[in-house]
């Protein structure tokens, strides 16, 4: 599972925190999607959690492990998928699969074998061969949603995942995701994508300037708004805030 | 013609931005050091032109008081020809087909034509300034001395600015030429740097031979280059430098030569290169790996996380054409260079003189290993690998902070590739030396282990630099090593390393067993200290960033 309490950053010397005194559970078994508008907070949230970024104030555990004090135990049990499309692209997806597995320490029968399975779900076997630069978009995220799971984390999260993927691969991954949930992962994903939220997550999480607006599964949220989408309530909530803070 | 300008001023802006030492390590919003980079690219500018006034100044006395004045912007004339084609060729390549931007030129409503104009302009410019250091001090020192100030105005400008046309045009069609070959080959990147250090060598061999060859007695050579020779020679080692050189001493003749052919010579190139520019730096950026139809138990064979972040970096530099250009050319060059500069220098000296002979009167061995590791230390300078390794992660770099691995783990791949790198060049320069001098090779071995120990360090403190300055957002792989002012601080930290281990000869000069031992001691506290630093950096980092 993972656990932020009161987790708080502040980039060098500015005056606003860009997270703010954020605190989340997400329990095993559990799609967790991260919402919120452009430059809320999701992905130094998501960086946080990753242990790609120091934590100003708080603490985050991930399986029970402090990402601070023991960050290489924190991050053996995370599978990552950035939003970024920067990877190491001069590797082929073979190559690319290996050093994953090797730095996870995936032994040589199950990387091939997992490697095998998910290349052929995601339907990127072809071109595993082929270096990773000369690959779309899409294929991209496949490859990269293919190396976090070569060690088949007990905690799964993803940023923006469904960008760039066509609509078969995108419900792949959500079919994926809910497998691993099934399984007893934990999956935490940001997106701005509100039907997929609607229809994938058991429990959502709306950011707004760094605090949590609301939180809880996506009916909690309809009957607390009298909303009738999750868009619907996105919109609200975060246009109340907006509004807030310009009154301030 | 308006889309090439427009073209040309964009490339330009590109080029000067991505050169400011300001806005380097600008990641995150955070300001690291900017006011700092731009005080020490003054004060190296500064110590780099005043260094060659005082070089000049000195070349102009001894060639004024032989009665040929002349000789010193003739040579500065020469070397700047020179620089632009022999280094010209690396830079070409990487400028004009490893940029990042083929795909966003060929969806522009511009020519191929207008492209390779607007790309070989920018190229252009920038050897044209980095003429300007090399000629102006001598041409202004000329005119000074000789009191022909307006004659000489009137003659330079015109020949500083057409001398990098006709080199930058054969540079051009040379890459453009190399890329052709290189198409067809699966490995094309190493095909081109094979044939590119082939063409540098190649040419330097012909220099070297052309001129042994032209004179027995290399006093009588050297005498008559003085005298009578040098617009000969110059003419000889490249014609247009003759030319050149006869149009600053007043030839208007020989002015219209060098502008008709250079005008000739760039509208050649881009009338030949230019129709398939867009296409060749297109199909460079496509993967030259096709897929495999089943995969081997190799491509998943199991390896300790070392190992695989060795592997990662070594796979990304030999991958990455401008890394592997800008980043092992030095390396590779710089041993070859030295081998046949010395070889042609000792080819037509007199018996007993030879370099072997030579070797012999040297009074102990510890000179040798403190001068010839303190020369194959050269293998430290000439690496921007290790100096850029941590920038050259870029938008890669969050990714790599999410992965279990310790900071030190990661630092240490780096510092390894580094240091192999180094050593690589460093060892070929004890083979060149041994073919040379045919010095006992246990000698230089020892000299190659002091050698090591300042790789060690030098590299070490490099990496250090890199990580806790690192300047992530480059717009293509050529800026993330080539414009990367970190490489310069490298460079710095060389000069340090070397200076400091100097120290010792100015008190042990005469007792060779304590020079070197000196020499060794320092060199080991430098390692110990560069791996301290790094070691400590990567500790308080705890694999996060701020």
């Amino acid at each position: 599972m993972i656990q932020l309490t009161n987790v708080t950053k502040v980039y060098g010397k500015s005056a606003h925190p860009s997270v703010d005194r954020l605190n989340l559970s997400v329990p095993e078994g559990c799609v967790y999607g991260f919402l919120g508008p452009n430059g809320a907070g999701k992905t130094t949230t998501i960086r946080m959690i990753t242990g790609a970024l120091k934590l100003t104030e708080g603490t985050i555990t991930v399986g029970g492990v402090d990402i601070t004090r023991d960050p290489i135990g924190a991050k053996m049990q995370i599978g990552f998928v950035p939003d970024s499309q920067d990877m190491y692209d001069k590797l082929t997806g073979w190559e690319y699969l290996n050093f994953m597995a090797d730095i996870f320490g995936v032994d040589a029968k199950t990387r091939k074998e997992r490697a095998d399975r998910y290349l052929e779900t995601f339907e990127l076997t072809k071109a595993a061969g082929d270096r990773i630069q000369s690959y779309s978009r899409g294929m991209k995220q496949k490859i990269s949603v293919i190396g976090a799971l070569i060690h088949e984390p007990p905690v799964w999260i993803l940023d923006e995942p469904m960008v760039g993927l066509d609509p078969r691969a995108a419900f792949i991954l959500k079919e994926e995701m809910k497998a691993r949930a099934q399984a007893g992962a934990t999956v935490f994903f940001s997106t701005h994508v509100l039907e997929v939220a609607e229809k994938l997550c058991d429990r959502v999480g709306i950011i707004s300037k760094g605090r949590l607006l609301a939180e809880g599964t996506p009916e909690d949220l309809l009957n607390r708004t009298g909303d009738h989408s999750l868009e619907e309530v996105f919109l609200e909530m975060t246009e109340k805030d907006a509004e807030a803070t310009d009154e301030k | 013609m308006k889309n090439y300008w427009i073209l040309t001023r964009l490339m330009l802006k590109n080029t000067l931005a991505s050169m400011n030492p300001m806005a380097q390590g600008e990641d995150d919003g955070k300001k690291k050091g900017g006011k700092g980079r731009a005080l020490l690219l003054i004060i190296l500018m500064l110590y780099g032109v005043g260094f060659m006034i005082w070089f000049e100044i000195q070349i102009y006395n001894a060639t004024a008081a032989m009665q040929n004045p002349l000789l010193l912007p003739g040579l500065a004339i020469l070397l700047g020809m020179m620089l632009t084609l022999v280094l010209g060729l690396f830079q070409g390549l990487s400028e004009l087909y490893q940029g990042k931007d083929a795909p966003f030129l060929a969806v522009l409503p511009v020519t191929s034509r207008q492209a390779f104009a607007a790309r070989l302009t920018s190229l252009y410019v920038s050897e044209t300034a980095i003429n300007a250091m090399i000629l102006f001090p001598a041409f202004i020192l000329y005119a000074i001395k000789s009191g022909k100030a307006l004659p000489t105005v009137l003659t330079a400008i015109p020949v500083w600015l057409l001398l990098a046309i006709i080199p930058l045009s054969i540079v051009a069609l040379l890459s453009a030429l190399l890329m052709r070959l290189a198409f067809f080959s699966r490995h094309r990147e190493t095909v081109v740097m094979i044939l590119s250090f082939g063409i540098a060598i190649g040419y330097s061999i012909f220099i070297t031979r052309f001129n042994s060859r032209s004179n027995e007695d290399p006093n009588a050579y050297f005498n008559a280059f003085l005298n009578n020779g040098l617009v000969d020679n110059f003419a000889r080692i490249f014609p247009p430098a003759g030319w050149a050189a006869k149009a600053f001493a007043g030839n208007v003749g020989m002015l219209l030569l060098l502008l008709g052919v250079s005008a000739a010579c760039a509208a050649a190139v881009i009338a030949l290169v230019g129709p398939s520019y867009i296409e060749q730096a297109l199909s460079t950026g496509e993967s030259t790996v096709t897929a495999k139809s089943s995969k081997s138990d190799a491509d998943m064979r199991t390896g300790t996380l070392f190992r695989a972040l060795h592997r990662l970096e070594w796979r990304r530099v030999l991958r990455t054409p401008a890394w592997l250009f800008n980043g092992l050319a030095g390396v590779v060059m710089y041993p070859l260079m030295l081998g046949i500069g010395v070889i042609s220098g000792f080819s037509s000296a007199p018996e007993g003189s030879q370099l072997p002979d030579l070797m012999k009167i040297i009074p102990s061995p510890c000179y040798i290993i403190c001068f010839g590791g303190l020369l194959m230390a050269m293998g430290s300078m000439v690496n921007p690998v290790v100096s850029t390794a941590v920038s050259r992660e870029g938008g890669c770099w969050p990714f790599a902070l999410a992965l279990p691995v310790r900071q030190q783990d990661r630092f240490t791949a780096k510092l390894i590739v580094g240091i192999e790198i180094s050593t690589l060049c460093s060892t070929l320069i004890a083979i060149v030396a041994w073919v040379l001098t045919r010095v006992n090779p246990l000698i230089l071995l020892c000299a190659l282990v002091f050698t090591l120990m300042i790789n060690i360090a030098v590299s070490a403190v490099s990496l250090w630099h890199d990580a806790t300055h690192p300047h992530f957002r480059w717009a293509n792989e050529t800026e993330a090593i080539k414009k990367n002012f970190n490489q310069v601080f490298g460079m710095l930290y060389w000069l340090a390393a070397i200076a400091l281990c100097c120290i010792p000869l100015f008190f042990w000069l005469d007792k060779p067993v304590l020079l070197m031992a000196a020499m060794i001691a320092i060199a080991a506290a430098e390692m110990a200290l560069g791996l301290w630093l790094l070691y400590r950096t990567a500790n308080r980092m705890n694999m996060m960033e701020e």
